[in-house]
């Protein structure tokens, strides 16, 4: 499951588009993560949910609300990276 | 006022008039889904799509429990979203995505064919394609995928054979302001952004 989760967050993150809402493709395969990625991702959408109450200051390129935006993009980076390690390292073990 | 709160607005006026005029963004599936919302016209449209909202997600909590996954997780993680969950369509993907991946555990005859639904509801999910295809082999369930890439091809041609006009619409689009590629543009005082393609482009 957590090959799913990084194939389609990988993918996500990868694109020239990111649509809010594309958090809910991957969604269903947190549920199979550890504690640190699910809150890793459930913090992300908090932050989505934030920015997006802020919109028309973040296509204003408004740097407080911009800065929302750019938090909840490193959070999926730093959870990608978390979840691509434990990955490796479960593979190693085999 | 309840007549005035049913009346389809934002996102969901969008799906509205795809519903009722077809889409270049979408593929046609996806359309029937709108079309679905609106089989009753358009003062039901809200609360019938919102009906269909819910029992996507109850579906996909059922399939997770099977799963033995933790589908409060699942909830935590989509019910902040709120209206980006509710105004929008992904969940119908995302459903049909686990379907057809317990499905490659389970019933695997199936698993391709409602992947293959997914792929014309939405184009993502052909990224599993191959752990589907993985899962079955790993399983010995041959003939699932044997039938099932059968009908896999089958219904991806058929449902996006007059689709190209969704391919190229996304295949033109630029970068958009919430991706990781902006992030950089997002710092950059000479940054412009417009909108484009349905979207807040970012140049």
């Amino acid at each position: 499951m957590r090959t799913i989760f990084l194939i389609l967050l990988g993918s996500i993150l990868m694109s020239k588009t990111f649509s809010p809402q594309y958090l809910i493709w991957v969604a269903p395969f947190v549920s199979f993560l550890s504690n640190l990625e699910a809150g890793l991702f459930v913090s992300a959408s908090f932050l989505t949910w934030f920015y997006f109450r802020y919109w028309n200051d973040v296509i204003a390129l408004s740097p407080m609300a911009t800065s929302i935006l750019i938090a909840r993009n490193v959070l999926l980076v730093v959870l990608l990276l978390v979840s691509t390690i434990k990955l490796v390292r479960k593979i190693m073990l085999k | 006022m309840i007549e005035q709160l049913a009346i389809p607005w934002g996102e969901l006026g969008t799906y509205l008039r795809y519903a009722n005029n077809g889409s270049l963004e979408y593929p046609p599936l996806a359309v029937g889904l709108f079309r679905i919302a609106n089989i009753f016209g358009e003062r039901w449209f809200t609360l019938i799509w919102y009906g269909m909202v819910a029992l996507a997600i109850l579906l996909t909590c059922l399939v997770l429990k099977r799963m033995k996954g933790n589908f409060y997780i699942f909830l935590a993680s989509i019910l902040p979203l709120g209206g980006l969950l509710w105004d929008r369509f992904d969940i119908f993907p995302a459903l049909i995505t686990v379907l057809a991946v317990y499905l490659a555990t389970n019933w695997g005859i199936l698993a391709l064919p409602v992947l293959a639904i997914g792929v014309i509801l939405k184009i993502y999910p052909i990224l599993l394609l191959p752990i589907v295809i993985g899962m079955l082999i790993k399983r010995g369930k041959y003939l699932g995928l044997a039938v099932g890439s059968v009908a896999f091809t089958l219904i991806v041609w058929l449902g996006l054979a007059k689709s190209e006009s969704v391919l190229e619409f996304h295949g033109n689009r630029g970068i958009q302001i919430e991706s990781i590629r902006a992030m950089p543009k997002l710092l950059d005082k000479n940054s412009v952004v417009e909108f484009k393609h349905n979207t807040f482009e970012i140049k």
